[in-house]
């Protein structure tokens, strides 16, 4: 019996590391692998025909229809240009990132300011107005810079020496997407800095207002 | 009684085949009865010596084992006394690996739900200091949330970020 027990007890030793680190890498590498298909261009069926379709629809918007000569010099150069898509793709993800970052900060403090003013009985109806109007256009730039990323990768994935008219649609997309994430970058930052930082000035005037009658009232 | 095995009748005048009179001790009852099952009438009497042996003799040459080749008795209960020997170490290491894959699952599942439960708290946590401690405003508030902006916005630089040029034939030598 005793032979049992010590049996059992070496194995228990033996084999509850191993299950528990072979359990626990298992655990890590299922969540890794959804970051690291993310990144992947090896598209599935369904990714192509979703590929596909936004291609032609891309060719009817732009009205791509390449001449011979043209389809000839795109066949020639376009895998070198994808080479420099997918560097471009690649730096998306961090802007998306701190992007993210740097709106999630500006809506913190902003919110953050207004508990505070109405703990000290402020008006704050303006700046929250504001501050759901910032997150409507922060989610916009969100929605359009997840387009312009969906477009890159398109521009990347595309097989451009089998469909010259695809490359030159997914380029002419991926152009227009970019335009219209920069301009929602901007007018974030034009609303902040031409709506919300004027209405702190007022906010701060007025708390200074708030203030002085009563620090004139307990000097007297 | 004891005329019965001879008076057999012979079949075609040939005398029946010695086997079945060699065979005639272990079959014949007829010993047996007259030793084992006396009449009630006569004495009890303890069994001839002189009639005993030869009974026993007959027995003891049937049933006695031979001491060279062990009886199917004796070979099993060796196999039964190693048997357990052999599955001890089999059956703890089944049951090791089963306790095992237990107890993994357990501290995995534990562990999971562990860190689920803490980021959860953590951020309802903060929100309720936040919610519990929160002070009014201050013009010193108002002029840090103006600089925190500025600051947000000096990290987005959106020409560096957007440039228009990503795309251009030249950049990508089309």
């Amino acid at each position: 019996m005793k032979k049992f027990f010590a049996t059992l007890g070496l194995s228990l030793l033996l084999v509850v590391p191993s299950i528990s680190t072979a359990v626990a890498v298992a655990e890590g590498t299922s969540t890794g692998s959804d970051s690291s298909s993310d990144d992947s261009t090896t598209l599935t069926e369904a990714q192509k025909t979703e590929m596909n379709a936004r291609l032609e629809k891309q060719k009817a918007e732009f009205k791509v229809k390449l001449a011979a000569a043209e389809k000839i010099k795109i066949e020639l150069k376009c895998t070198a240009a994808q080479g420099l898509v997918n560097s471009v793709r690649g730096r998306i993800k961090g802007i998306e990132t701190s992007r993210s970052e740097v709106y999630k900060n500006v809506v913190n403090h902003l919110t953050d300011l207004s508990a505070k003013l109405k703990a000290k009985n402020v008006d704050t109806t303006s700046l929250d107005a504001d501050i759901a109007v910032l997150k409507t256009k922060i989610a916009t730039f969100n929605t359009d810079l997840a387009t312009y990323k969906q477009a890159v990768t398109d521009l990347v994935a595309v097989g451009c020496k089998q469909d010259p008219d695809g490359f030159k649609a997914a380029l002419l997309a991926a152009r227009t997407d970019l335009d219209k994430v920069k301009k929602d970058a901007e007018d974030v930052r034009s609303y902040i800095t031409g709506t919300i930082k004027p209405l702190l000035v007022q906010i701060r005037n007025q708390v200074e207002k708030d203030d002085s009658p009563t620090s004139e009232g307990s000097t007297n | 009684m004891d005329d019965q095995p001879n008076n057999t009748p012979s079949i075609d005048g040939i005398t029946p085949p010695a086997k079945p009179i060699e065979a005639q001790p272990t079959l014949n009852p007829a010993p047996d009865n007259t030793i084992q099952t006396p009449s009630s009438t006569e004495p009890v009497s303890p069994p001839d010596s002189a009639n005993v042996p030869a009974i026993g003799d007959t027995i003891a040459t049937d049933t006695t084992p031979n001491p060279a080749t062990p009886t199917p008795a004796e070979a099993s209960v060796p196999n039964l006394a190693s048997a357990p020997k052999k599955k001890k170490p089999v059956v703890a290491i089944i049951v090791a690996i089963v306790i095992a894959l237990g107890l993994g699952a357990a501290t995995v599942f534990l562990y999971m739900k562990y860190s689920r439960n803490s980021n959860s708290s953590n951020t309802s946590g903060t929100s309720q200091q936040a919610s519990n401690t929160i002070t009014p405003a201050t013009i010193s508030d108002v002029d840090q949330a103006s600089k925190q902006l500025d600051t947000s916005l000096a990290q987005a630089d959106d020409n560096k970020d957007f440039a228009a040029t990503a795309f251009s034939d030249q950049t990508l030598g089309l």
